[in-house]
Parts: C-alpha cells; structure tokens; sequence
C-alpha cells in the first residue's frame, strides 16, 4: 500500500515537473512522434513501400553537407566516413512521411535510456515519465533515405567453402531442400571453389518509447541470419560494404517530394 | 633530330642517343604511335615527366611522347592524371597517412585508368581502406573499395570489392582480382 502511494507520488511529482519544464519552455519534446495505444505494433514494411515509391527515411549527420556527401557526376552520394562508426547492421533511421518531421533529428534518446527503450504491447506512454530521457544535439546535415531503393534489395555474392561454411549450407539445404545452393568451382581457378548465394538489406520497424518512427536497417546472409562472423573473415567486412554503398547510392542532403505514410498502415482501427 | 614545336617547354626539347634507344622500347610497346618534329593534328602531345608514376611503361626522361587523339592510350594517360588530381584533393581534406596508401594507391589508379569512366571521387578512412566511385554513361555506377590491411581480412593482394549499380539500383557486387575484372568491366561498358 505504502509503495503504491510513493509511486503514485513519484508520478505525480514526474508531472508536476515535467509540465513546469513546458510551460518554462525549458523542454519542448515533439510529443507527436511517441507512439499511441492504437497504434499497430509493428509497420509491415512491404506493405508501406507498395503504398508508395516514395517513401524516405531520416538521419542525422554530424558534418557538414560538403563533409558528409561527395559529388560526382553532378550528383551526391554520401561519404563512407559518413557511416563509418555507424552500427551496421542495425543502422538507426526514422521514418518519414507521417509525425516524423526532419526538425525533430535534433532530439536524441540515447537506447541506455528507459525511453530508448522498445515500445511494446501497445503499452500507453505518458511523457512525464520519460521526459529525462533525451538530450538535444547540433547537427550538421540532415541525410535523406530512400527506402524504396534499399529495403529488400540482394547482393549477389560468392559466399567461400569452408569447413564452417559448407556446414552452415548443408543446414540450410536440410530445411528448405537440397540444391537451393549452386556450389561453384572457378574454371580459371580449380581451387577457387564457393556458393553462389544472396544476401539481402531490410528496413525493420523498430518503435521505441519515445519514437514510434524509429526504424533499422539490417542484412541478411542466403538463410535469413545476421552475418555476425564467418569464414574467411572478409565476408563480414563485405556484407556491411554492401550495405554501406547501398546506403551511400541512395542517400540525399535534401528532398523535395516524400511520400505520405498512409493512415492504414499504423493505425489499427479495428 | 626532333625539332621543337613552339608550346613545349626547353626542358622537354632535346633528344639523348639513349632516349632514342627508349623511344624504340615504347614503340615495341605501342606506346608511341608517332613521333616527328612537329605535333599534327590527330595527335596528342605529352611529354614523360607527367607519366613517370606509370613506371611499367615509361620512365622519367626527356622524351615526348605522342599518341593519337582518343586513342585509348590518351584515355588512359588523361585518366591516370584525373585520379591523381582527385587522390590530391582528398589528401588535402583527410588526416590520413599518404605512405600507408601510396603502394596500393598506385596499382589501383593504373588498373582504374583503363576505365572510361565520365567522373571519379575517392575516399580514405583512417589508413585502413580505399573508396573509390566511379561515373559512367546510362546511369551506371561503379564502387571500388580496397582493403591496404588486406591480409587481416584474409584477402589476396590483388583482390576488391566492387558494387555496381544502374539508376542507384544495386546489379552485381563481389570479391574480385583487379585487373581481370577492369578488363572485363571495361569490355561490357563499351559494348
């Protein structure tokens, strides 16, 4: 009894102060973009990207326009150094085309957080609760996504025999069915021998407590797993290449047209 | 003797016995498809100071050195400057050390040059890797990314990444050795 009243206590002071800190202007946190109880859990991506091929997700870039993006060809691309420290896979975007606006880039909610935090369950959020949980930064770019261009696209690549590799195909080909995999021998090179597979880029919908639009980008080795180590030690280094130049091909300092995310795909109204 | 046509510098102008033995050389080599006293006007006029990094071909010297006007030699040569301008550039914006990359610097720049390429960028990251992109026709697009720590990525020397788009899409992408896959490359891109 005596805990319930100090939480309820605690809350009650939480929004006291929280709504001193908006009244002061002290805090000015897009409540807009926290997600809502009758939101759905989870955007099914490739149902918003049929929905549009416009669809652009967000991030931040610390540089400068010049220092983050490179011409060539009367074009951008993004610079490698851009992403470089990024974590990859699971690089951290935000979707836009709904509440998610580009003057929102500037409020940080650090994942260590109780409001980085997953959204789950639906669960109602009440900002007072978290209103400690975010900082705001100087920036100097923003870096436009489009997602349409990235989410689902394979690579085509030789995946080498090995030992642990071929054990991992051998697996593979238990579940779904032998000679899903085309073992390869190099005809110039005998001993070259490896698998011709695909890895694939998705864009995942990952809400947190204070950003329903939070979304990552992850790659996919042939059986649907996270490339995490492998033999020889290059394929890793090469799935997270692929995914950096997917990025940096597709990648803009500005956007004049972005497509709307209709309301069917995150609101459930059922 | 080759007399001097006007626009060249006194320092390029005279002809040594031995330059003579080296002209023959480059010829053998098909480098030089003419020399005369004077530059025509299907012919295109460098002088071999602003080649000596293409040490496999020519050497410093006094020596002109004279190939036809979009010949792919030319291509080559004026490809081979137009990477060292961009390397140049990026060196000025980078904190990087020049001696890690300048060995495979080198070999990649004369394995890229025999590409026809329409624009290329490059990019270092903490003396570690090499990125380069290159431009051509029919929204193509072609990534090189170049490991100077090769050996900790358990790859060959010789060998890269390359990604290659059209229209930003993403075609093909491996792990090749360099030079058959310019030869190749450069094939399809002209058919």
């Amino acid at each position: 009894m005596l805990s319930k009243f100090q939480t309820l206590l605690k809350n009650f002071n939480l929004t006291l102060q929280c709504n001193y800190l908006k009244v002061t202007g002290k805090i000015d946190y897009p409540e807009s973009i926290l997600p809502k109880s009758n939101f759905y859990k989870l955007i099914d991506f490739e149902l918003l990207l049929a929905s549009n091929k416009n669809i652009y997700i967000i991030r931040r870039s610390d540089k400068s326009v010049e220092e983050t993006f490179q011409l060539n060809g009367g074009k951008h691309y993004l610079r490698i150094g851009a992403i470089k420290n990024e974590r990859l896979p699971k690089l951290s975007l935000n979707l836009l085309g709904a509440f998610f606006k580009k003057e929102h880039l500037k409020y940080v909610v650090p994942h260590n957080k109780a409001g980085g935090a997953k959204w789950k369950n639906n669960e109602k959020v009440s900002f007072s609760s978290f209103f400690q949980d975010y900082h705001v930064t100087d920036f100097g770019c923003e870096i436009y996504l489009h997602a349409n261009n990235i989410n689902g696209k394979t690579f085509p690549f030789a995946y080498p025999y090995s030992k642990d590799n071929a054990r991992v195909v051998r697996e593979f080909e238990n579940a779904v069915g032998g000679g899903a995999i085309q073992q390869v021998t190099d005809p110039l090179n005998p001993k070259n021998i490896y698998y011709q597979v695909n890895g694939t880029i998705r864009l995942v919908h990952d809400p947190i407590i204070l950003n329903y639009w939070h979304v990552e980008m992850i790659s996919e080795n042939f059986n649907g797993k996270e490339v995490k180590s492998a033999s020889p030690v290059w394929t890793k280094t090469f799935f997270d290449n692929m995914m950096r130049n997917l990025i940096r091909v597709n990648a803009y300092p500005s956007r004049e047209e972005i497509g709307t995310v209709n309301e069917n795909i995150y609101l459930n109204v059922s | 003797m080759i007399s001097t046509p006007p626009d060249i510098p006194a320092e390029y102008r005279t002809l040594s016995r031995r330059d003579h033995k080296r002209i023959d050389d480059f010829r053998s080599e098909g480098v030089i498809v003419n020399y005369s006293n004077c530059v025509r006007e299907n012919e295109f006029l460098e002088h071999t100071n602003s080649f000596k990094q293409n040490s496999d071909i020519i050497q410093e010297g006094n020596i002109f050195v004279i190939i036809e006007k979009n010949s792919s030699k030319k291509i080559y040569f004026e490809n081979v400057k137009t990477i060292e301008f961009k390397i140049e550039e990026e060196f000025k914006l980078s904190n990087i050390d020049k001696e890690v990359f300048a060995d495979s610097l080198n070999k990649l720049k004369n394995h890229l040059a025999n590409l026809s390429f329409n624009d290329i960028s490059v990019e270092f990251i903490d003396n570690e890797s090499i990125h380069f992109i290159l431009d051509f026709d029919g929204e193509k697009l072609l990534m090189i990314d170049k490991y100077v720590n090769y050996k900790e990525h358990e790859l060959e020397e010789n060998q890269i990444f390359y990604s290659f788009f059209i229209n930003r899409n993403l075609i093909s992408s491996n792990v090749v050795e360099i030079s058959d896959f310019v030869k190749k490359f450069q094939s399809y891109i002209t058919v």
